[in-house]
């Protein structure tokens, strides 16, 4: 995976108080790699692929192995371009800030005119609450402009997100395997109690490859037998955020029917 | 290169391709999805070779291609096969294949089919009732004077002679080498 960031958020969904945890930043993200010895799974794939170079791979190699890679890294001191949209950012920032010292200066007036009490002071305080309108139709403007320049650069990516622990332990450790990549998300106790009070906690997000998708995902902890593990199948979309939702509320953690309900979303 | 000679000749490859109802496309058009499926595997990756999944036509498009990429920091090949726009595989390759990425500039299949039929392919079809086998990216390997080149390598096949192989330098369209092995 080309990120390994992961994140954890538990939000508050009932009216009950729920503190929202967010946390697990690339700083405190670990990574263990372990090796296992495994015979070959020689199932073959549904639809072949490179066949020539399968068929043909030691005269391929052979051809390779004559020849010599070299590398040449040539550095170059020179200016770099700048993406125009990121001096208009700065415009707009500019924009923005001399637009809140109009409005400070603005409300400054406004709290010395209110002693004043005139009414031939009202045109003036139309035109200052007409030039306020203005300023947020021009934030408007920019936002438009940053969502047109920025929008569409969403890469393929999937969120995992958990819910449905209501009357039940919500486990201790997530566990989402895919051929040989294993994320396992540890829960704090306090993510716990989110979740058993009806929180939801996202537990993946990472950069996936635009394809289907099949991962095993498993639980551990008090009341979640540790072999069993819940194929989900999730469709990724070239250049979109896709949300997969699982619910566990019509789970029976110990009864062999799991009833996991999904849900997918694309953004 | 006399070595191809001896070369296992794909005949599996001869059966013609079910494509049915899918789109069939120039290699270059699938070439973004396989990319941006493997820069979610490795973010090194580099696209090292590609060939036809299926039956190419007469047009140099195909219902599906194969594209391998090659990451340095997993030391790992990984294969995309791309049909209607969308990934249909992906796995890892089973053996090592640590060939060069290839350059960025290439001519897409549809130039490199003509250039080839141009040359010997469309004779060698006539006379012999053969056909394209498979076509294929590579740098480096069929380019015996210029070795950093990348190169279309076009495999034709008959059931009565030996396959013919037609080397195009993927830069420029010109066929610089055919055999016959």
């Amino acid at each position: 995976m080309r990120t390994t960031r992961l994140l954890l958020a538990s939000l508050l969904l009932t009216a009950r108080a729920v503190v929202a945890v967010a946390q697990a930043p690339n700083d405190t993200t670990s990574v263990v790699e372990s090796i296992e010895v495994k015979r070959a799974d020689s199932k073959e794939p549904k639809h072949e692929s490179l066949k020539f170079l399968k068929d043909n791979r030691v005269f391929i190699r052979a051809q390779i192995d004559l020849l010599r890679v070299q590398t040449t890294r040539t550095q170059a001191e020179r200016a770099a371009i700048i993406d125009s949209r990121y001096l208009a950012l700065k415009e707009m920032s500019a924009a923005i800030a001399a637009a809140r010292d109009t409005v400070s200066a603005d409300s400054m007036l406004t709290a010395q005119r209110r002693l004043m009490a005139s009414v031939t002071e009202l045109g003036e305080l139309e035109r200052q609450i007409a030039r306020v309108e203005a300023l947020l139709a021009d934030h408007r403007t920019r936002l438009i402009a940053i969502e047109g320049d920025f929008l569409g650069h969403q890469e393929t990516a999937l969120v995992i997100v958990l819910r449905g622990f209501t009357g039940k332990h919500a486990p201790t450790t997530v566990v989402i395997a895919e051929e040989g990549e294993v994320v396992r998300v540890e829960l704090t106790p306090e993510q716990r109690t989110s979740l058993e009070q009806g929180g939801v906690a996202q537990v993946y997000h990472q950069f996936v490859e635009p394809r289907a998708h099949v991962f095993d995902v498993g639980f551990e902890g008090e009341g979640w037998p540790a072999a069993s593990t819940l194929p989900v199948t999730v469709d990724a979309v070239r250049d979109r955020l896709t949300f997969l939702s699982l619910d566990l509320s019509r789970l029976d953690p110990s009864g062999e029917a799991m009833g996991l309900l999904t849900d997918v979303w694309y953004r | 290169m006399r070595r191809i000679i001896t070369l296992a000749v794909f005949f599996a490859c001869a059966a013609p391709a079910a494509a049915g109802e899918h789109a069939s496309f120039s290699a270059r058009a699938g070439l973004d999805v396989a990319r941006d499926a493997a820069s979610s595997w490795a973010p090194d990756a580099q696209l090292v070779y590609l060939e036809n999944d299926e039956a190419v036509g007469a047009d140099g498009t195909a219902a599906r291609w194969g594209y391998l990429f090659y990451s340095v920091a997993k030391a790992k090949a990984r294969g995309y096969s791309v049909r209607d726009g969308k990934v249909l595989e992906a796995s890892d390759l089973s053996f090592d294949v640590e060939a060069a990425p290839l350059a960025e500039q290439w001519i897409d299949s549809a130039a490199a089919r003509a250039a080839a039929e141009a040359r010997a392919g469309a004779e060698y079809c006539r006379q012999f009732n053969g056909r394209l086998a498979a076509m294929l990216l590579i740098r480096g390997a069929f380019h015996e004077k210029k070795p950093d080149a990348t190169t279309w390598a076009l495999v034709y096949q008959s059931a009565s002679q030996p396959p013919l192989f037609v080397i195009v330098d993927a830069s420029n369209g010109d066929v610089v080498r055919t055999l016959r092995g």
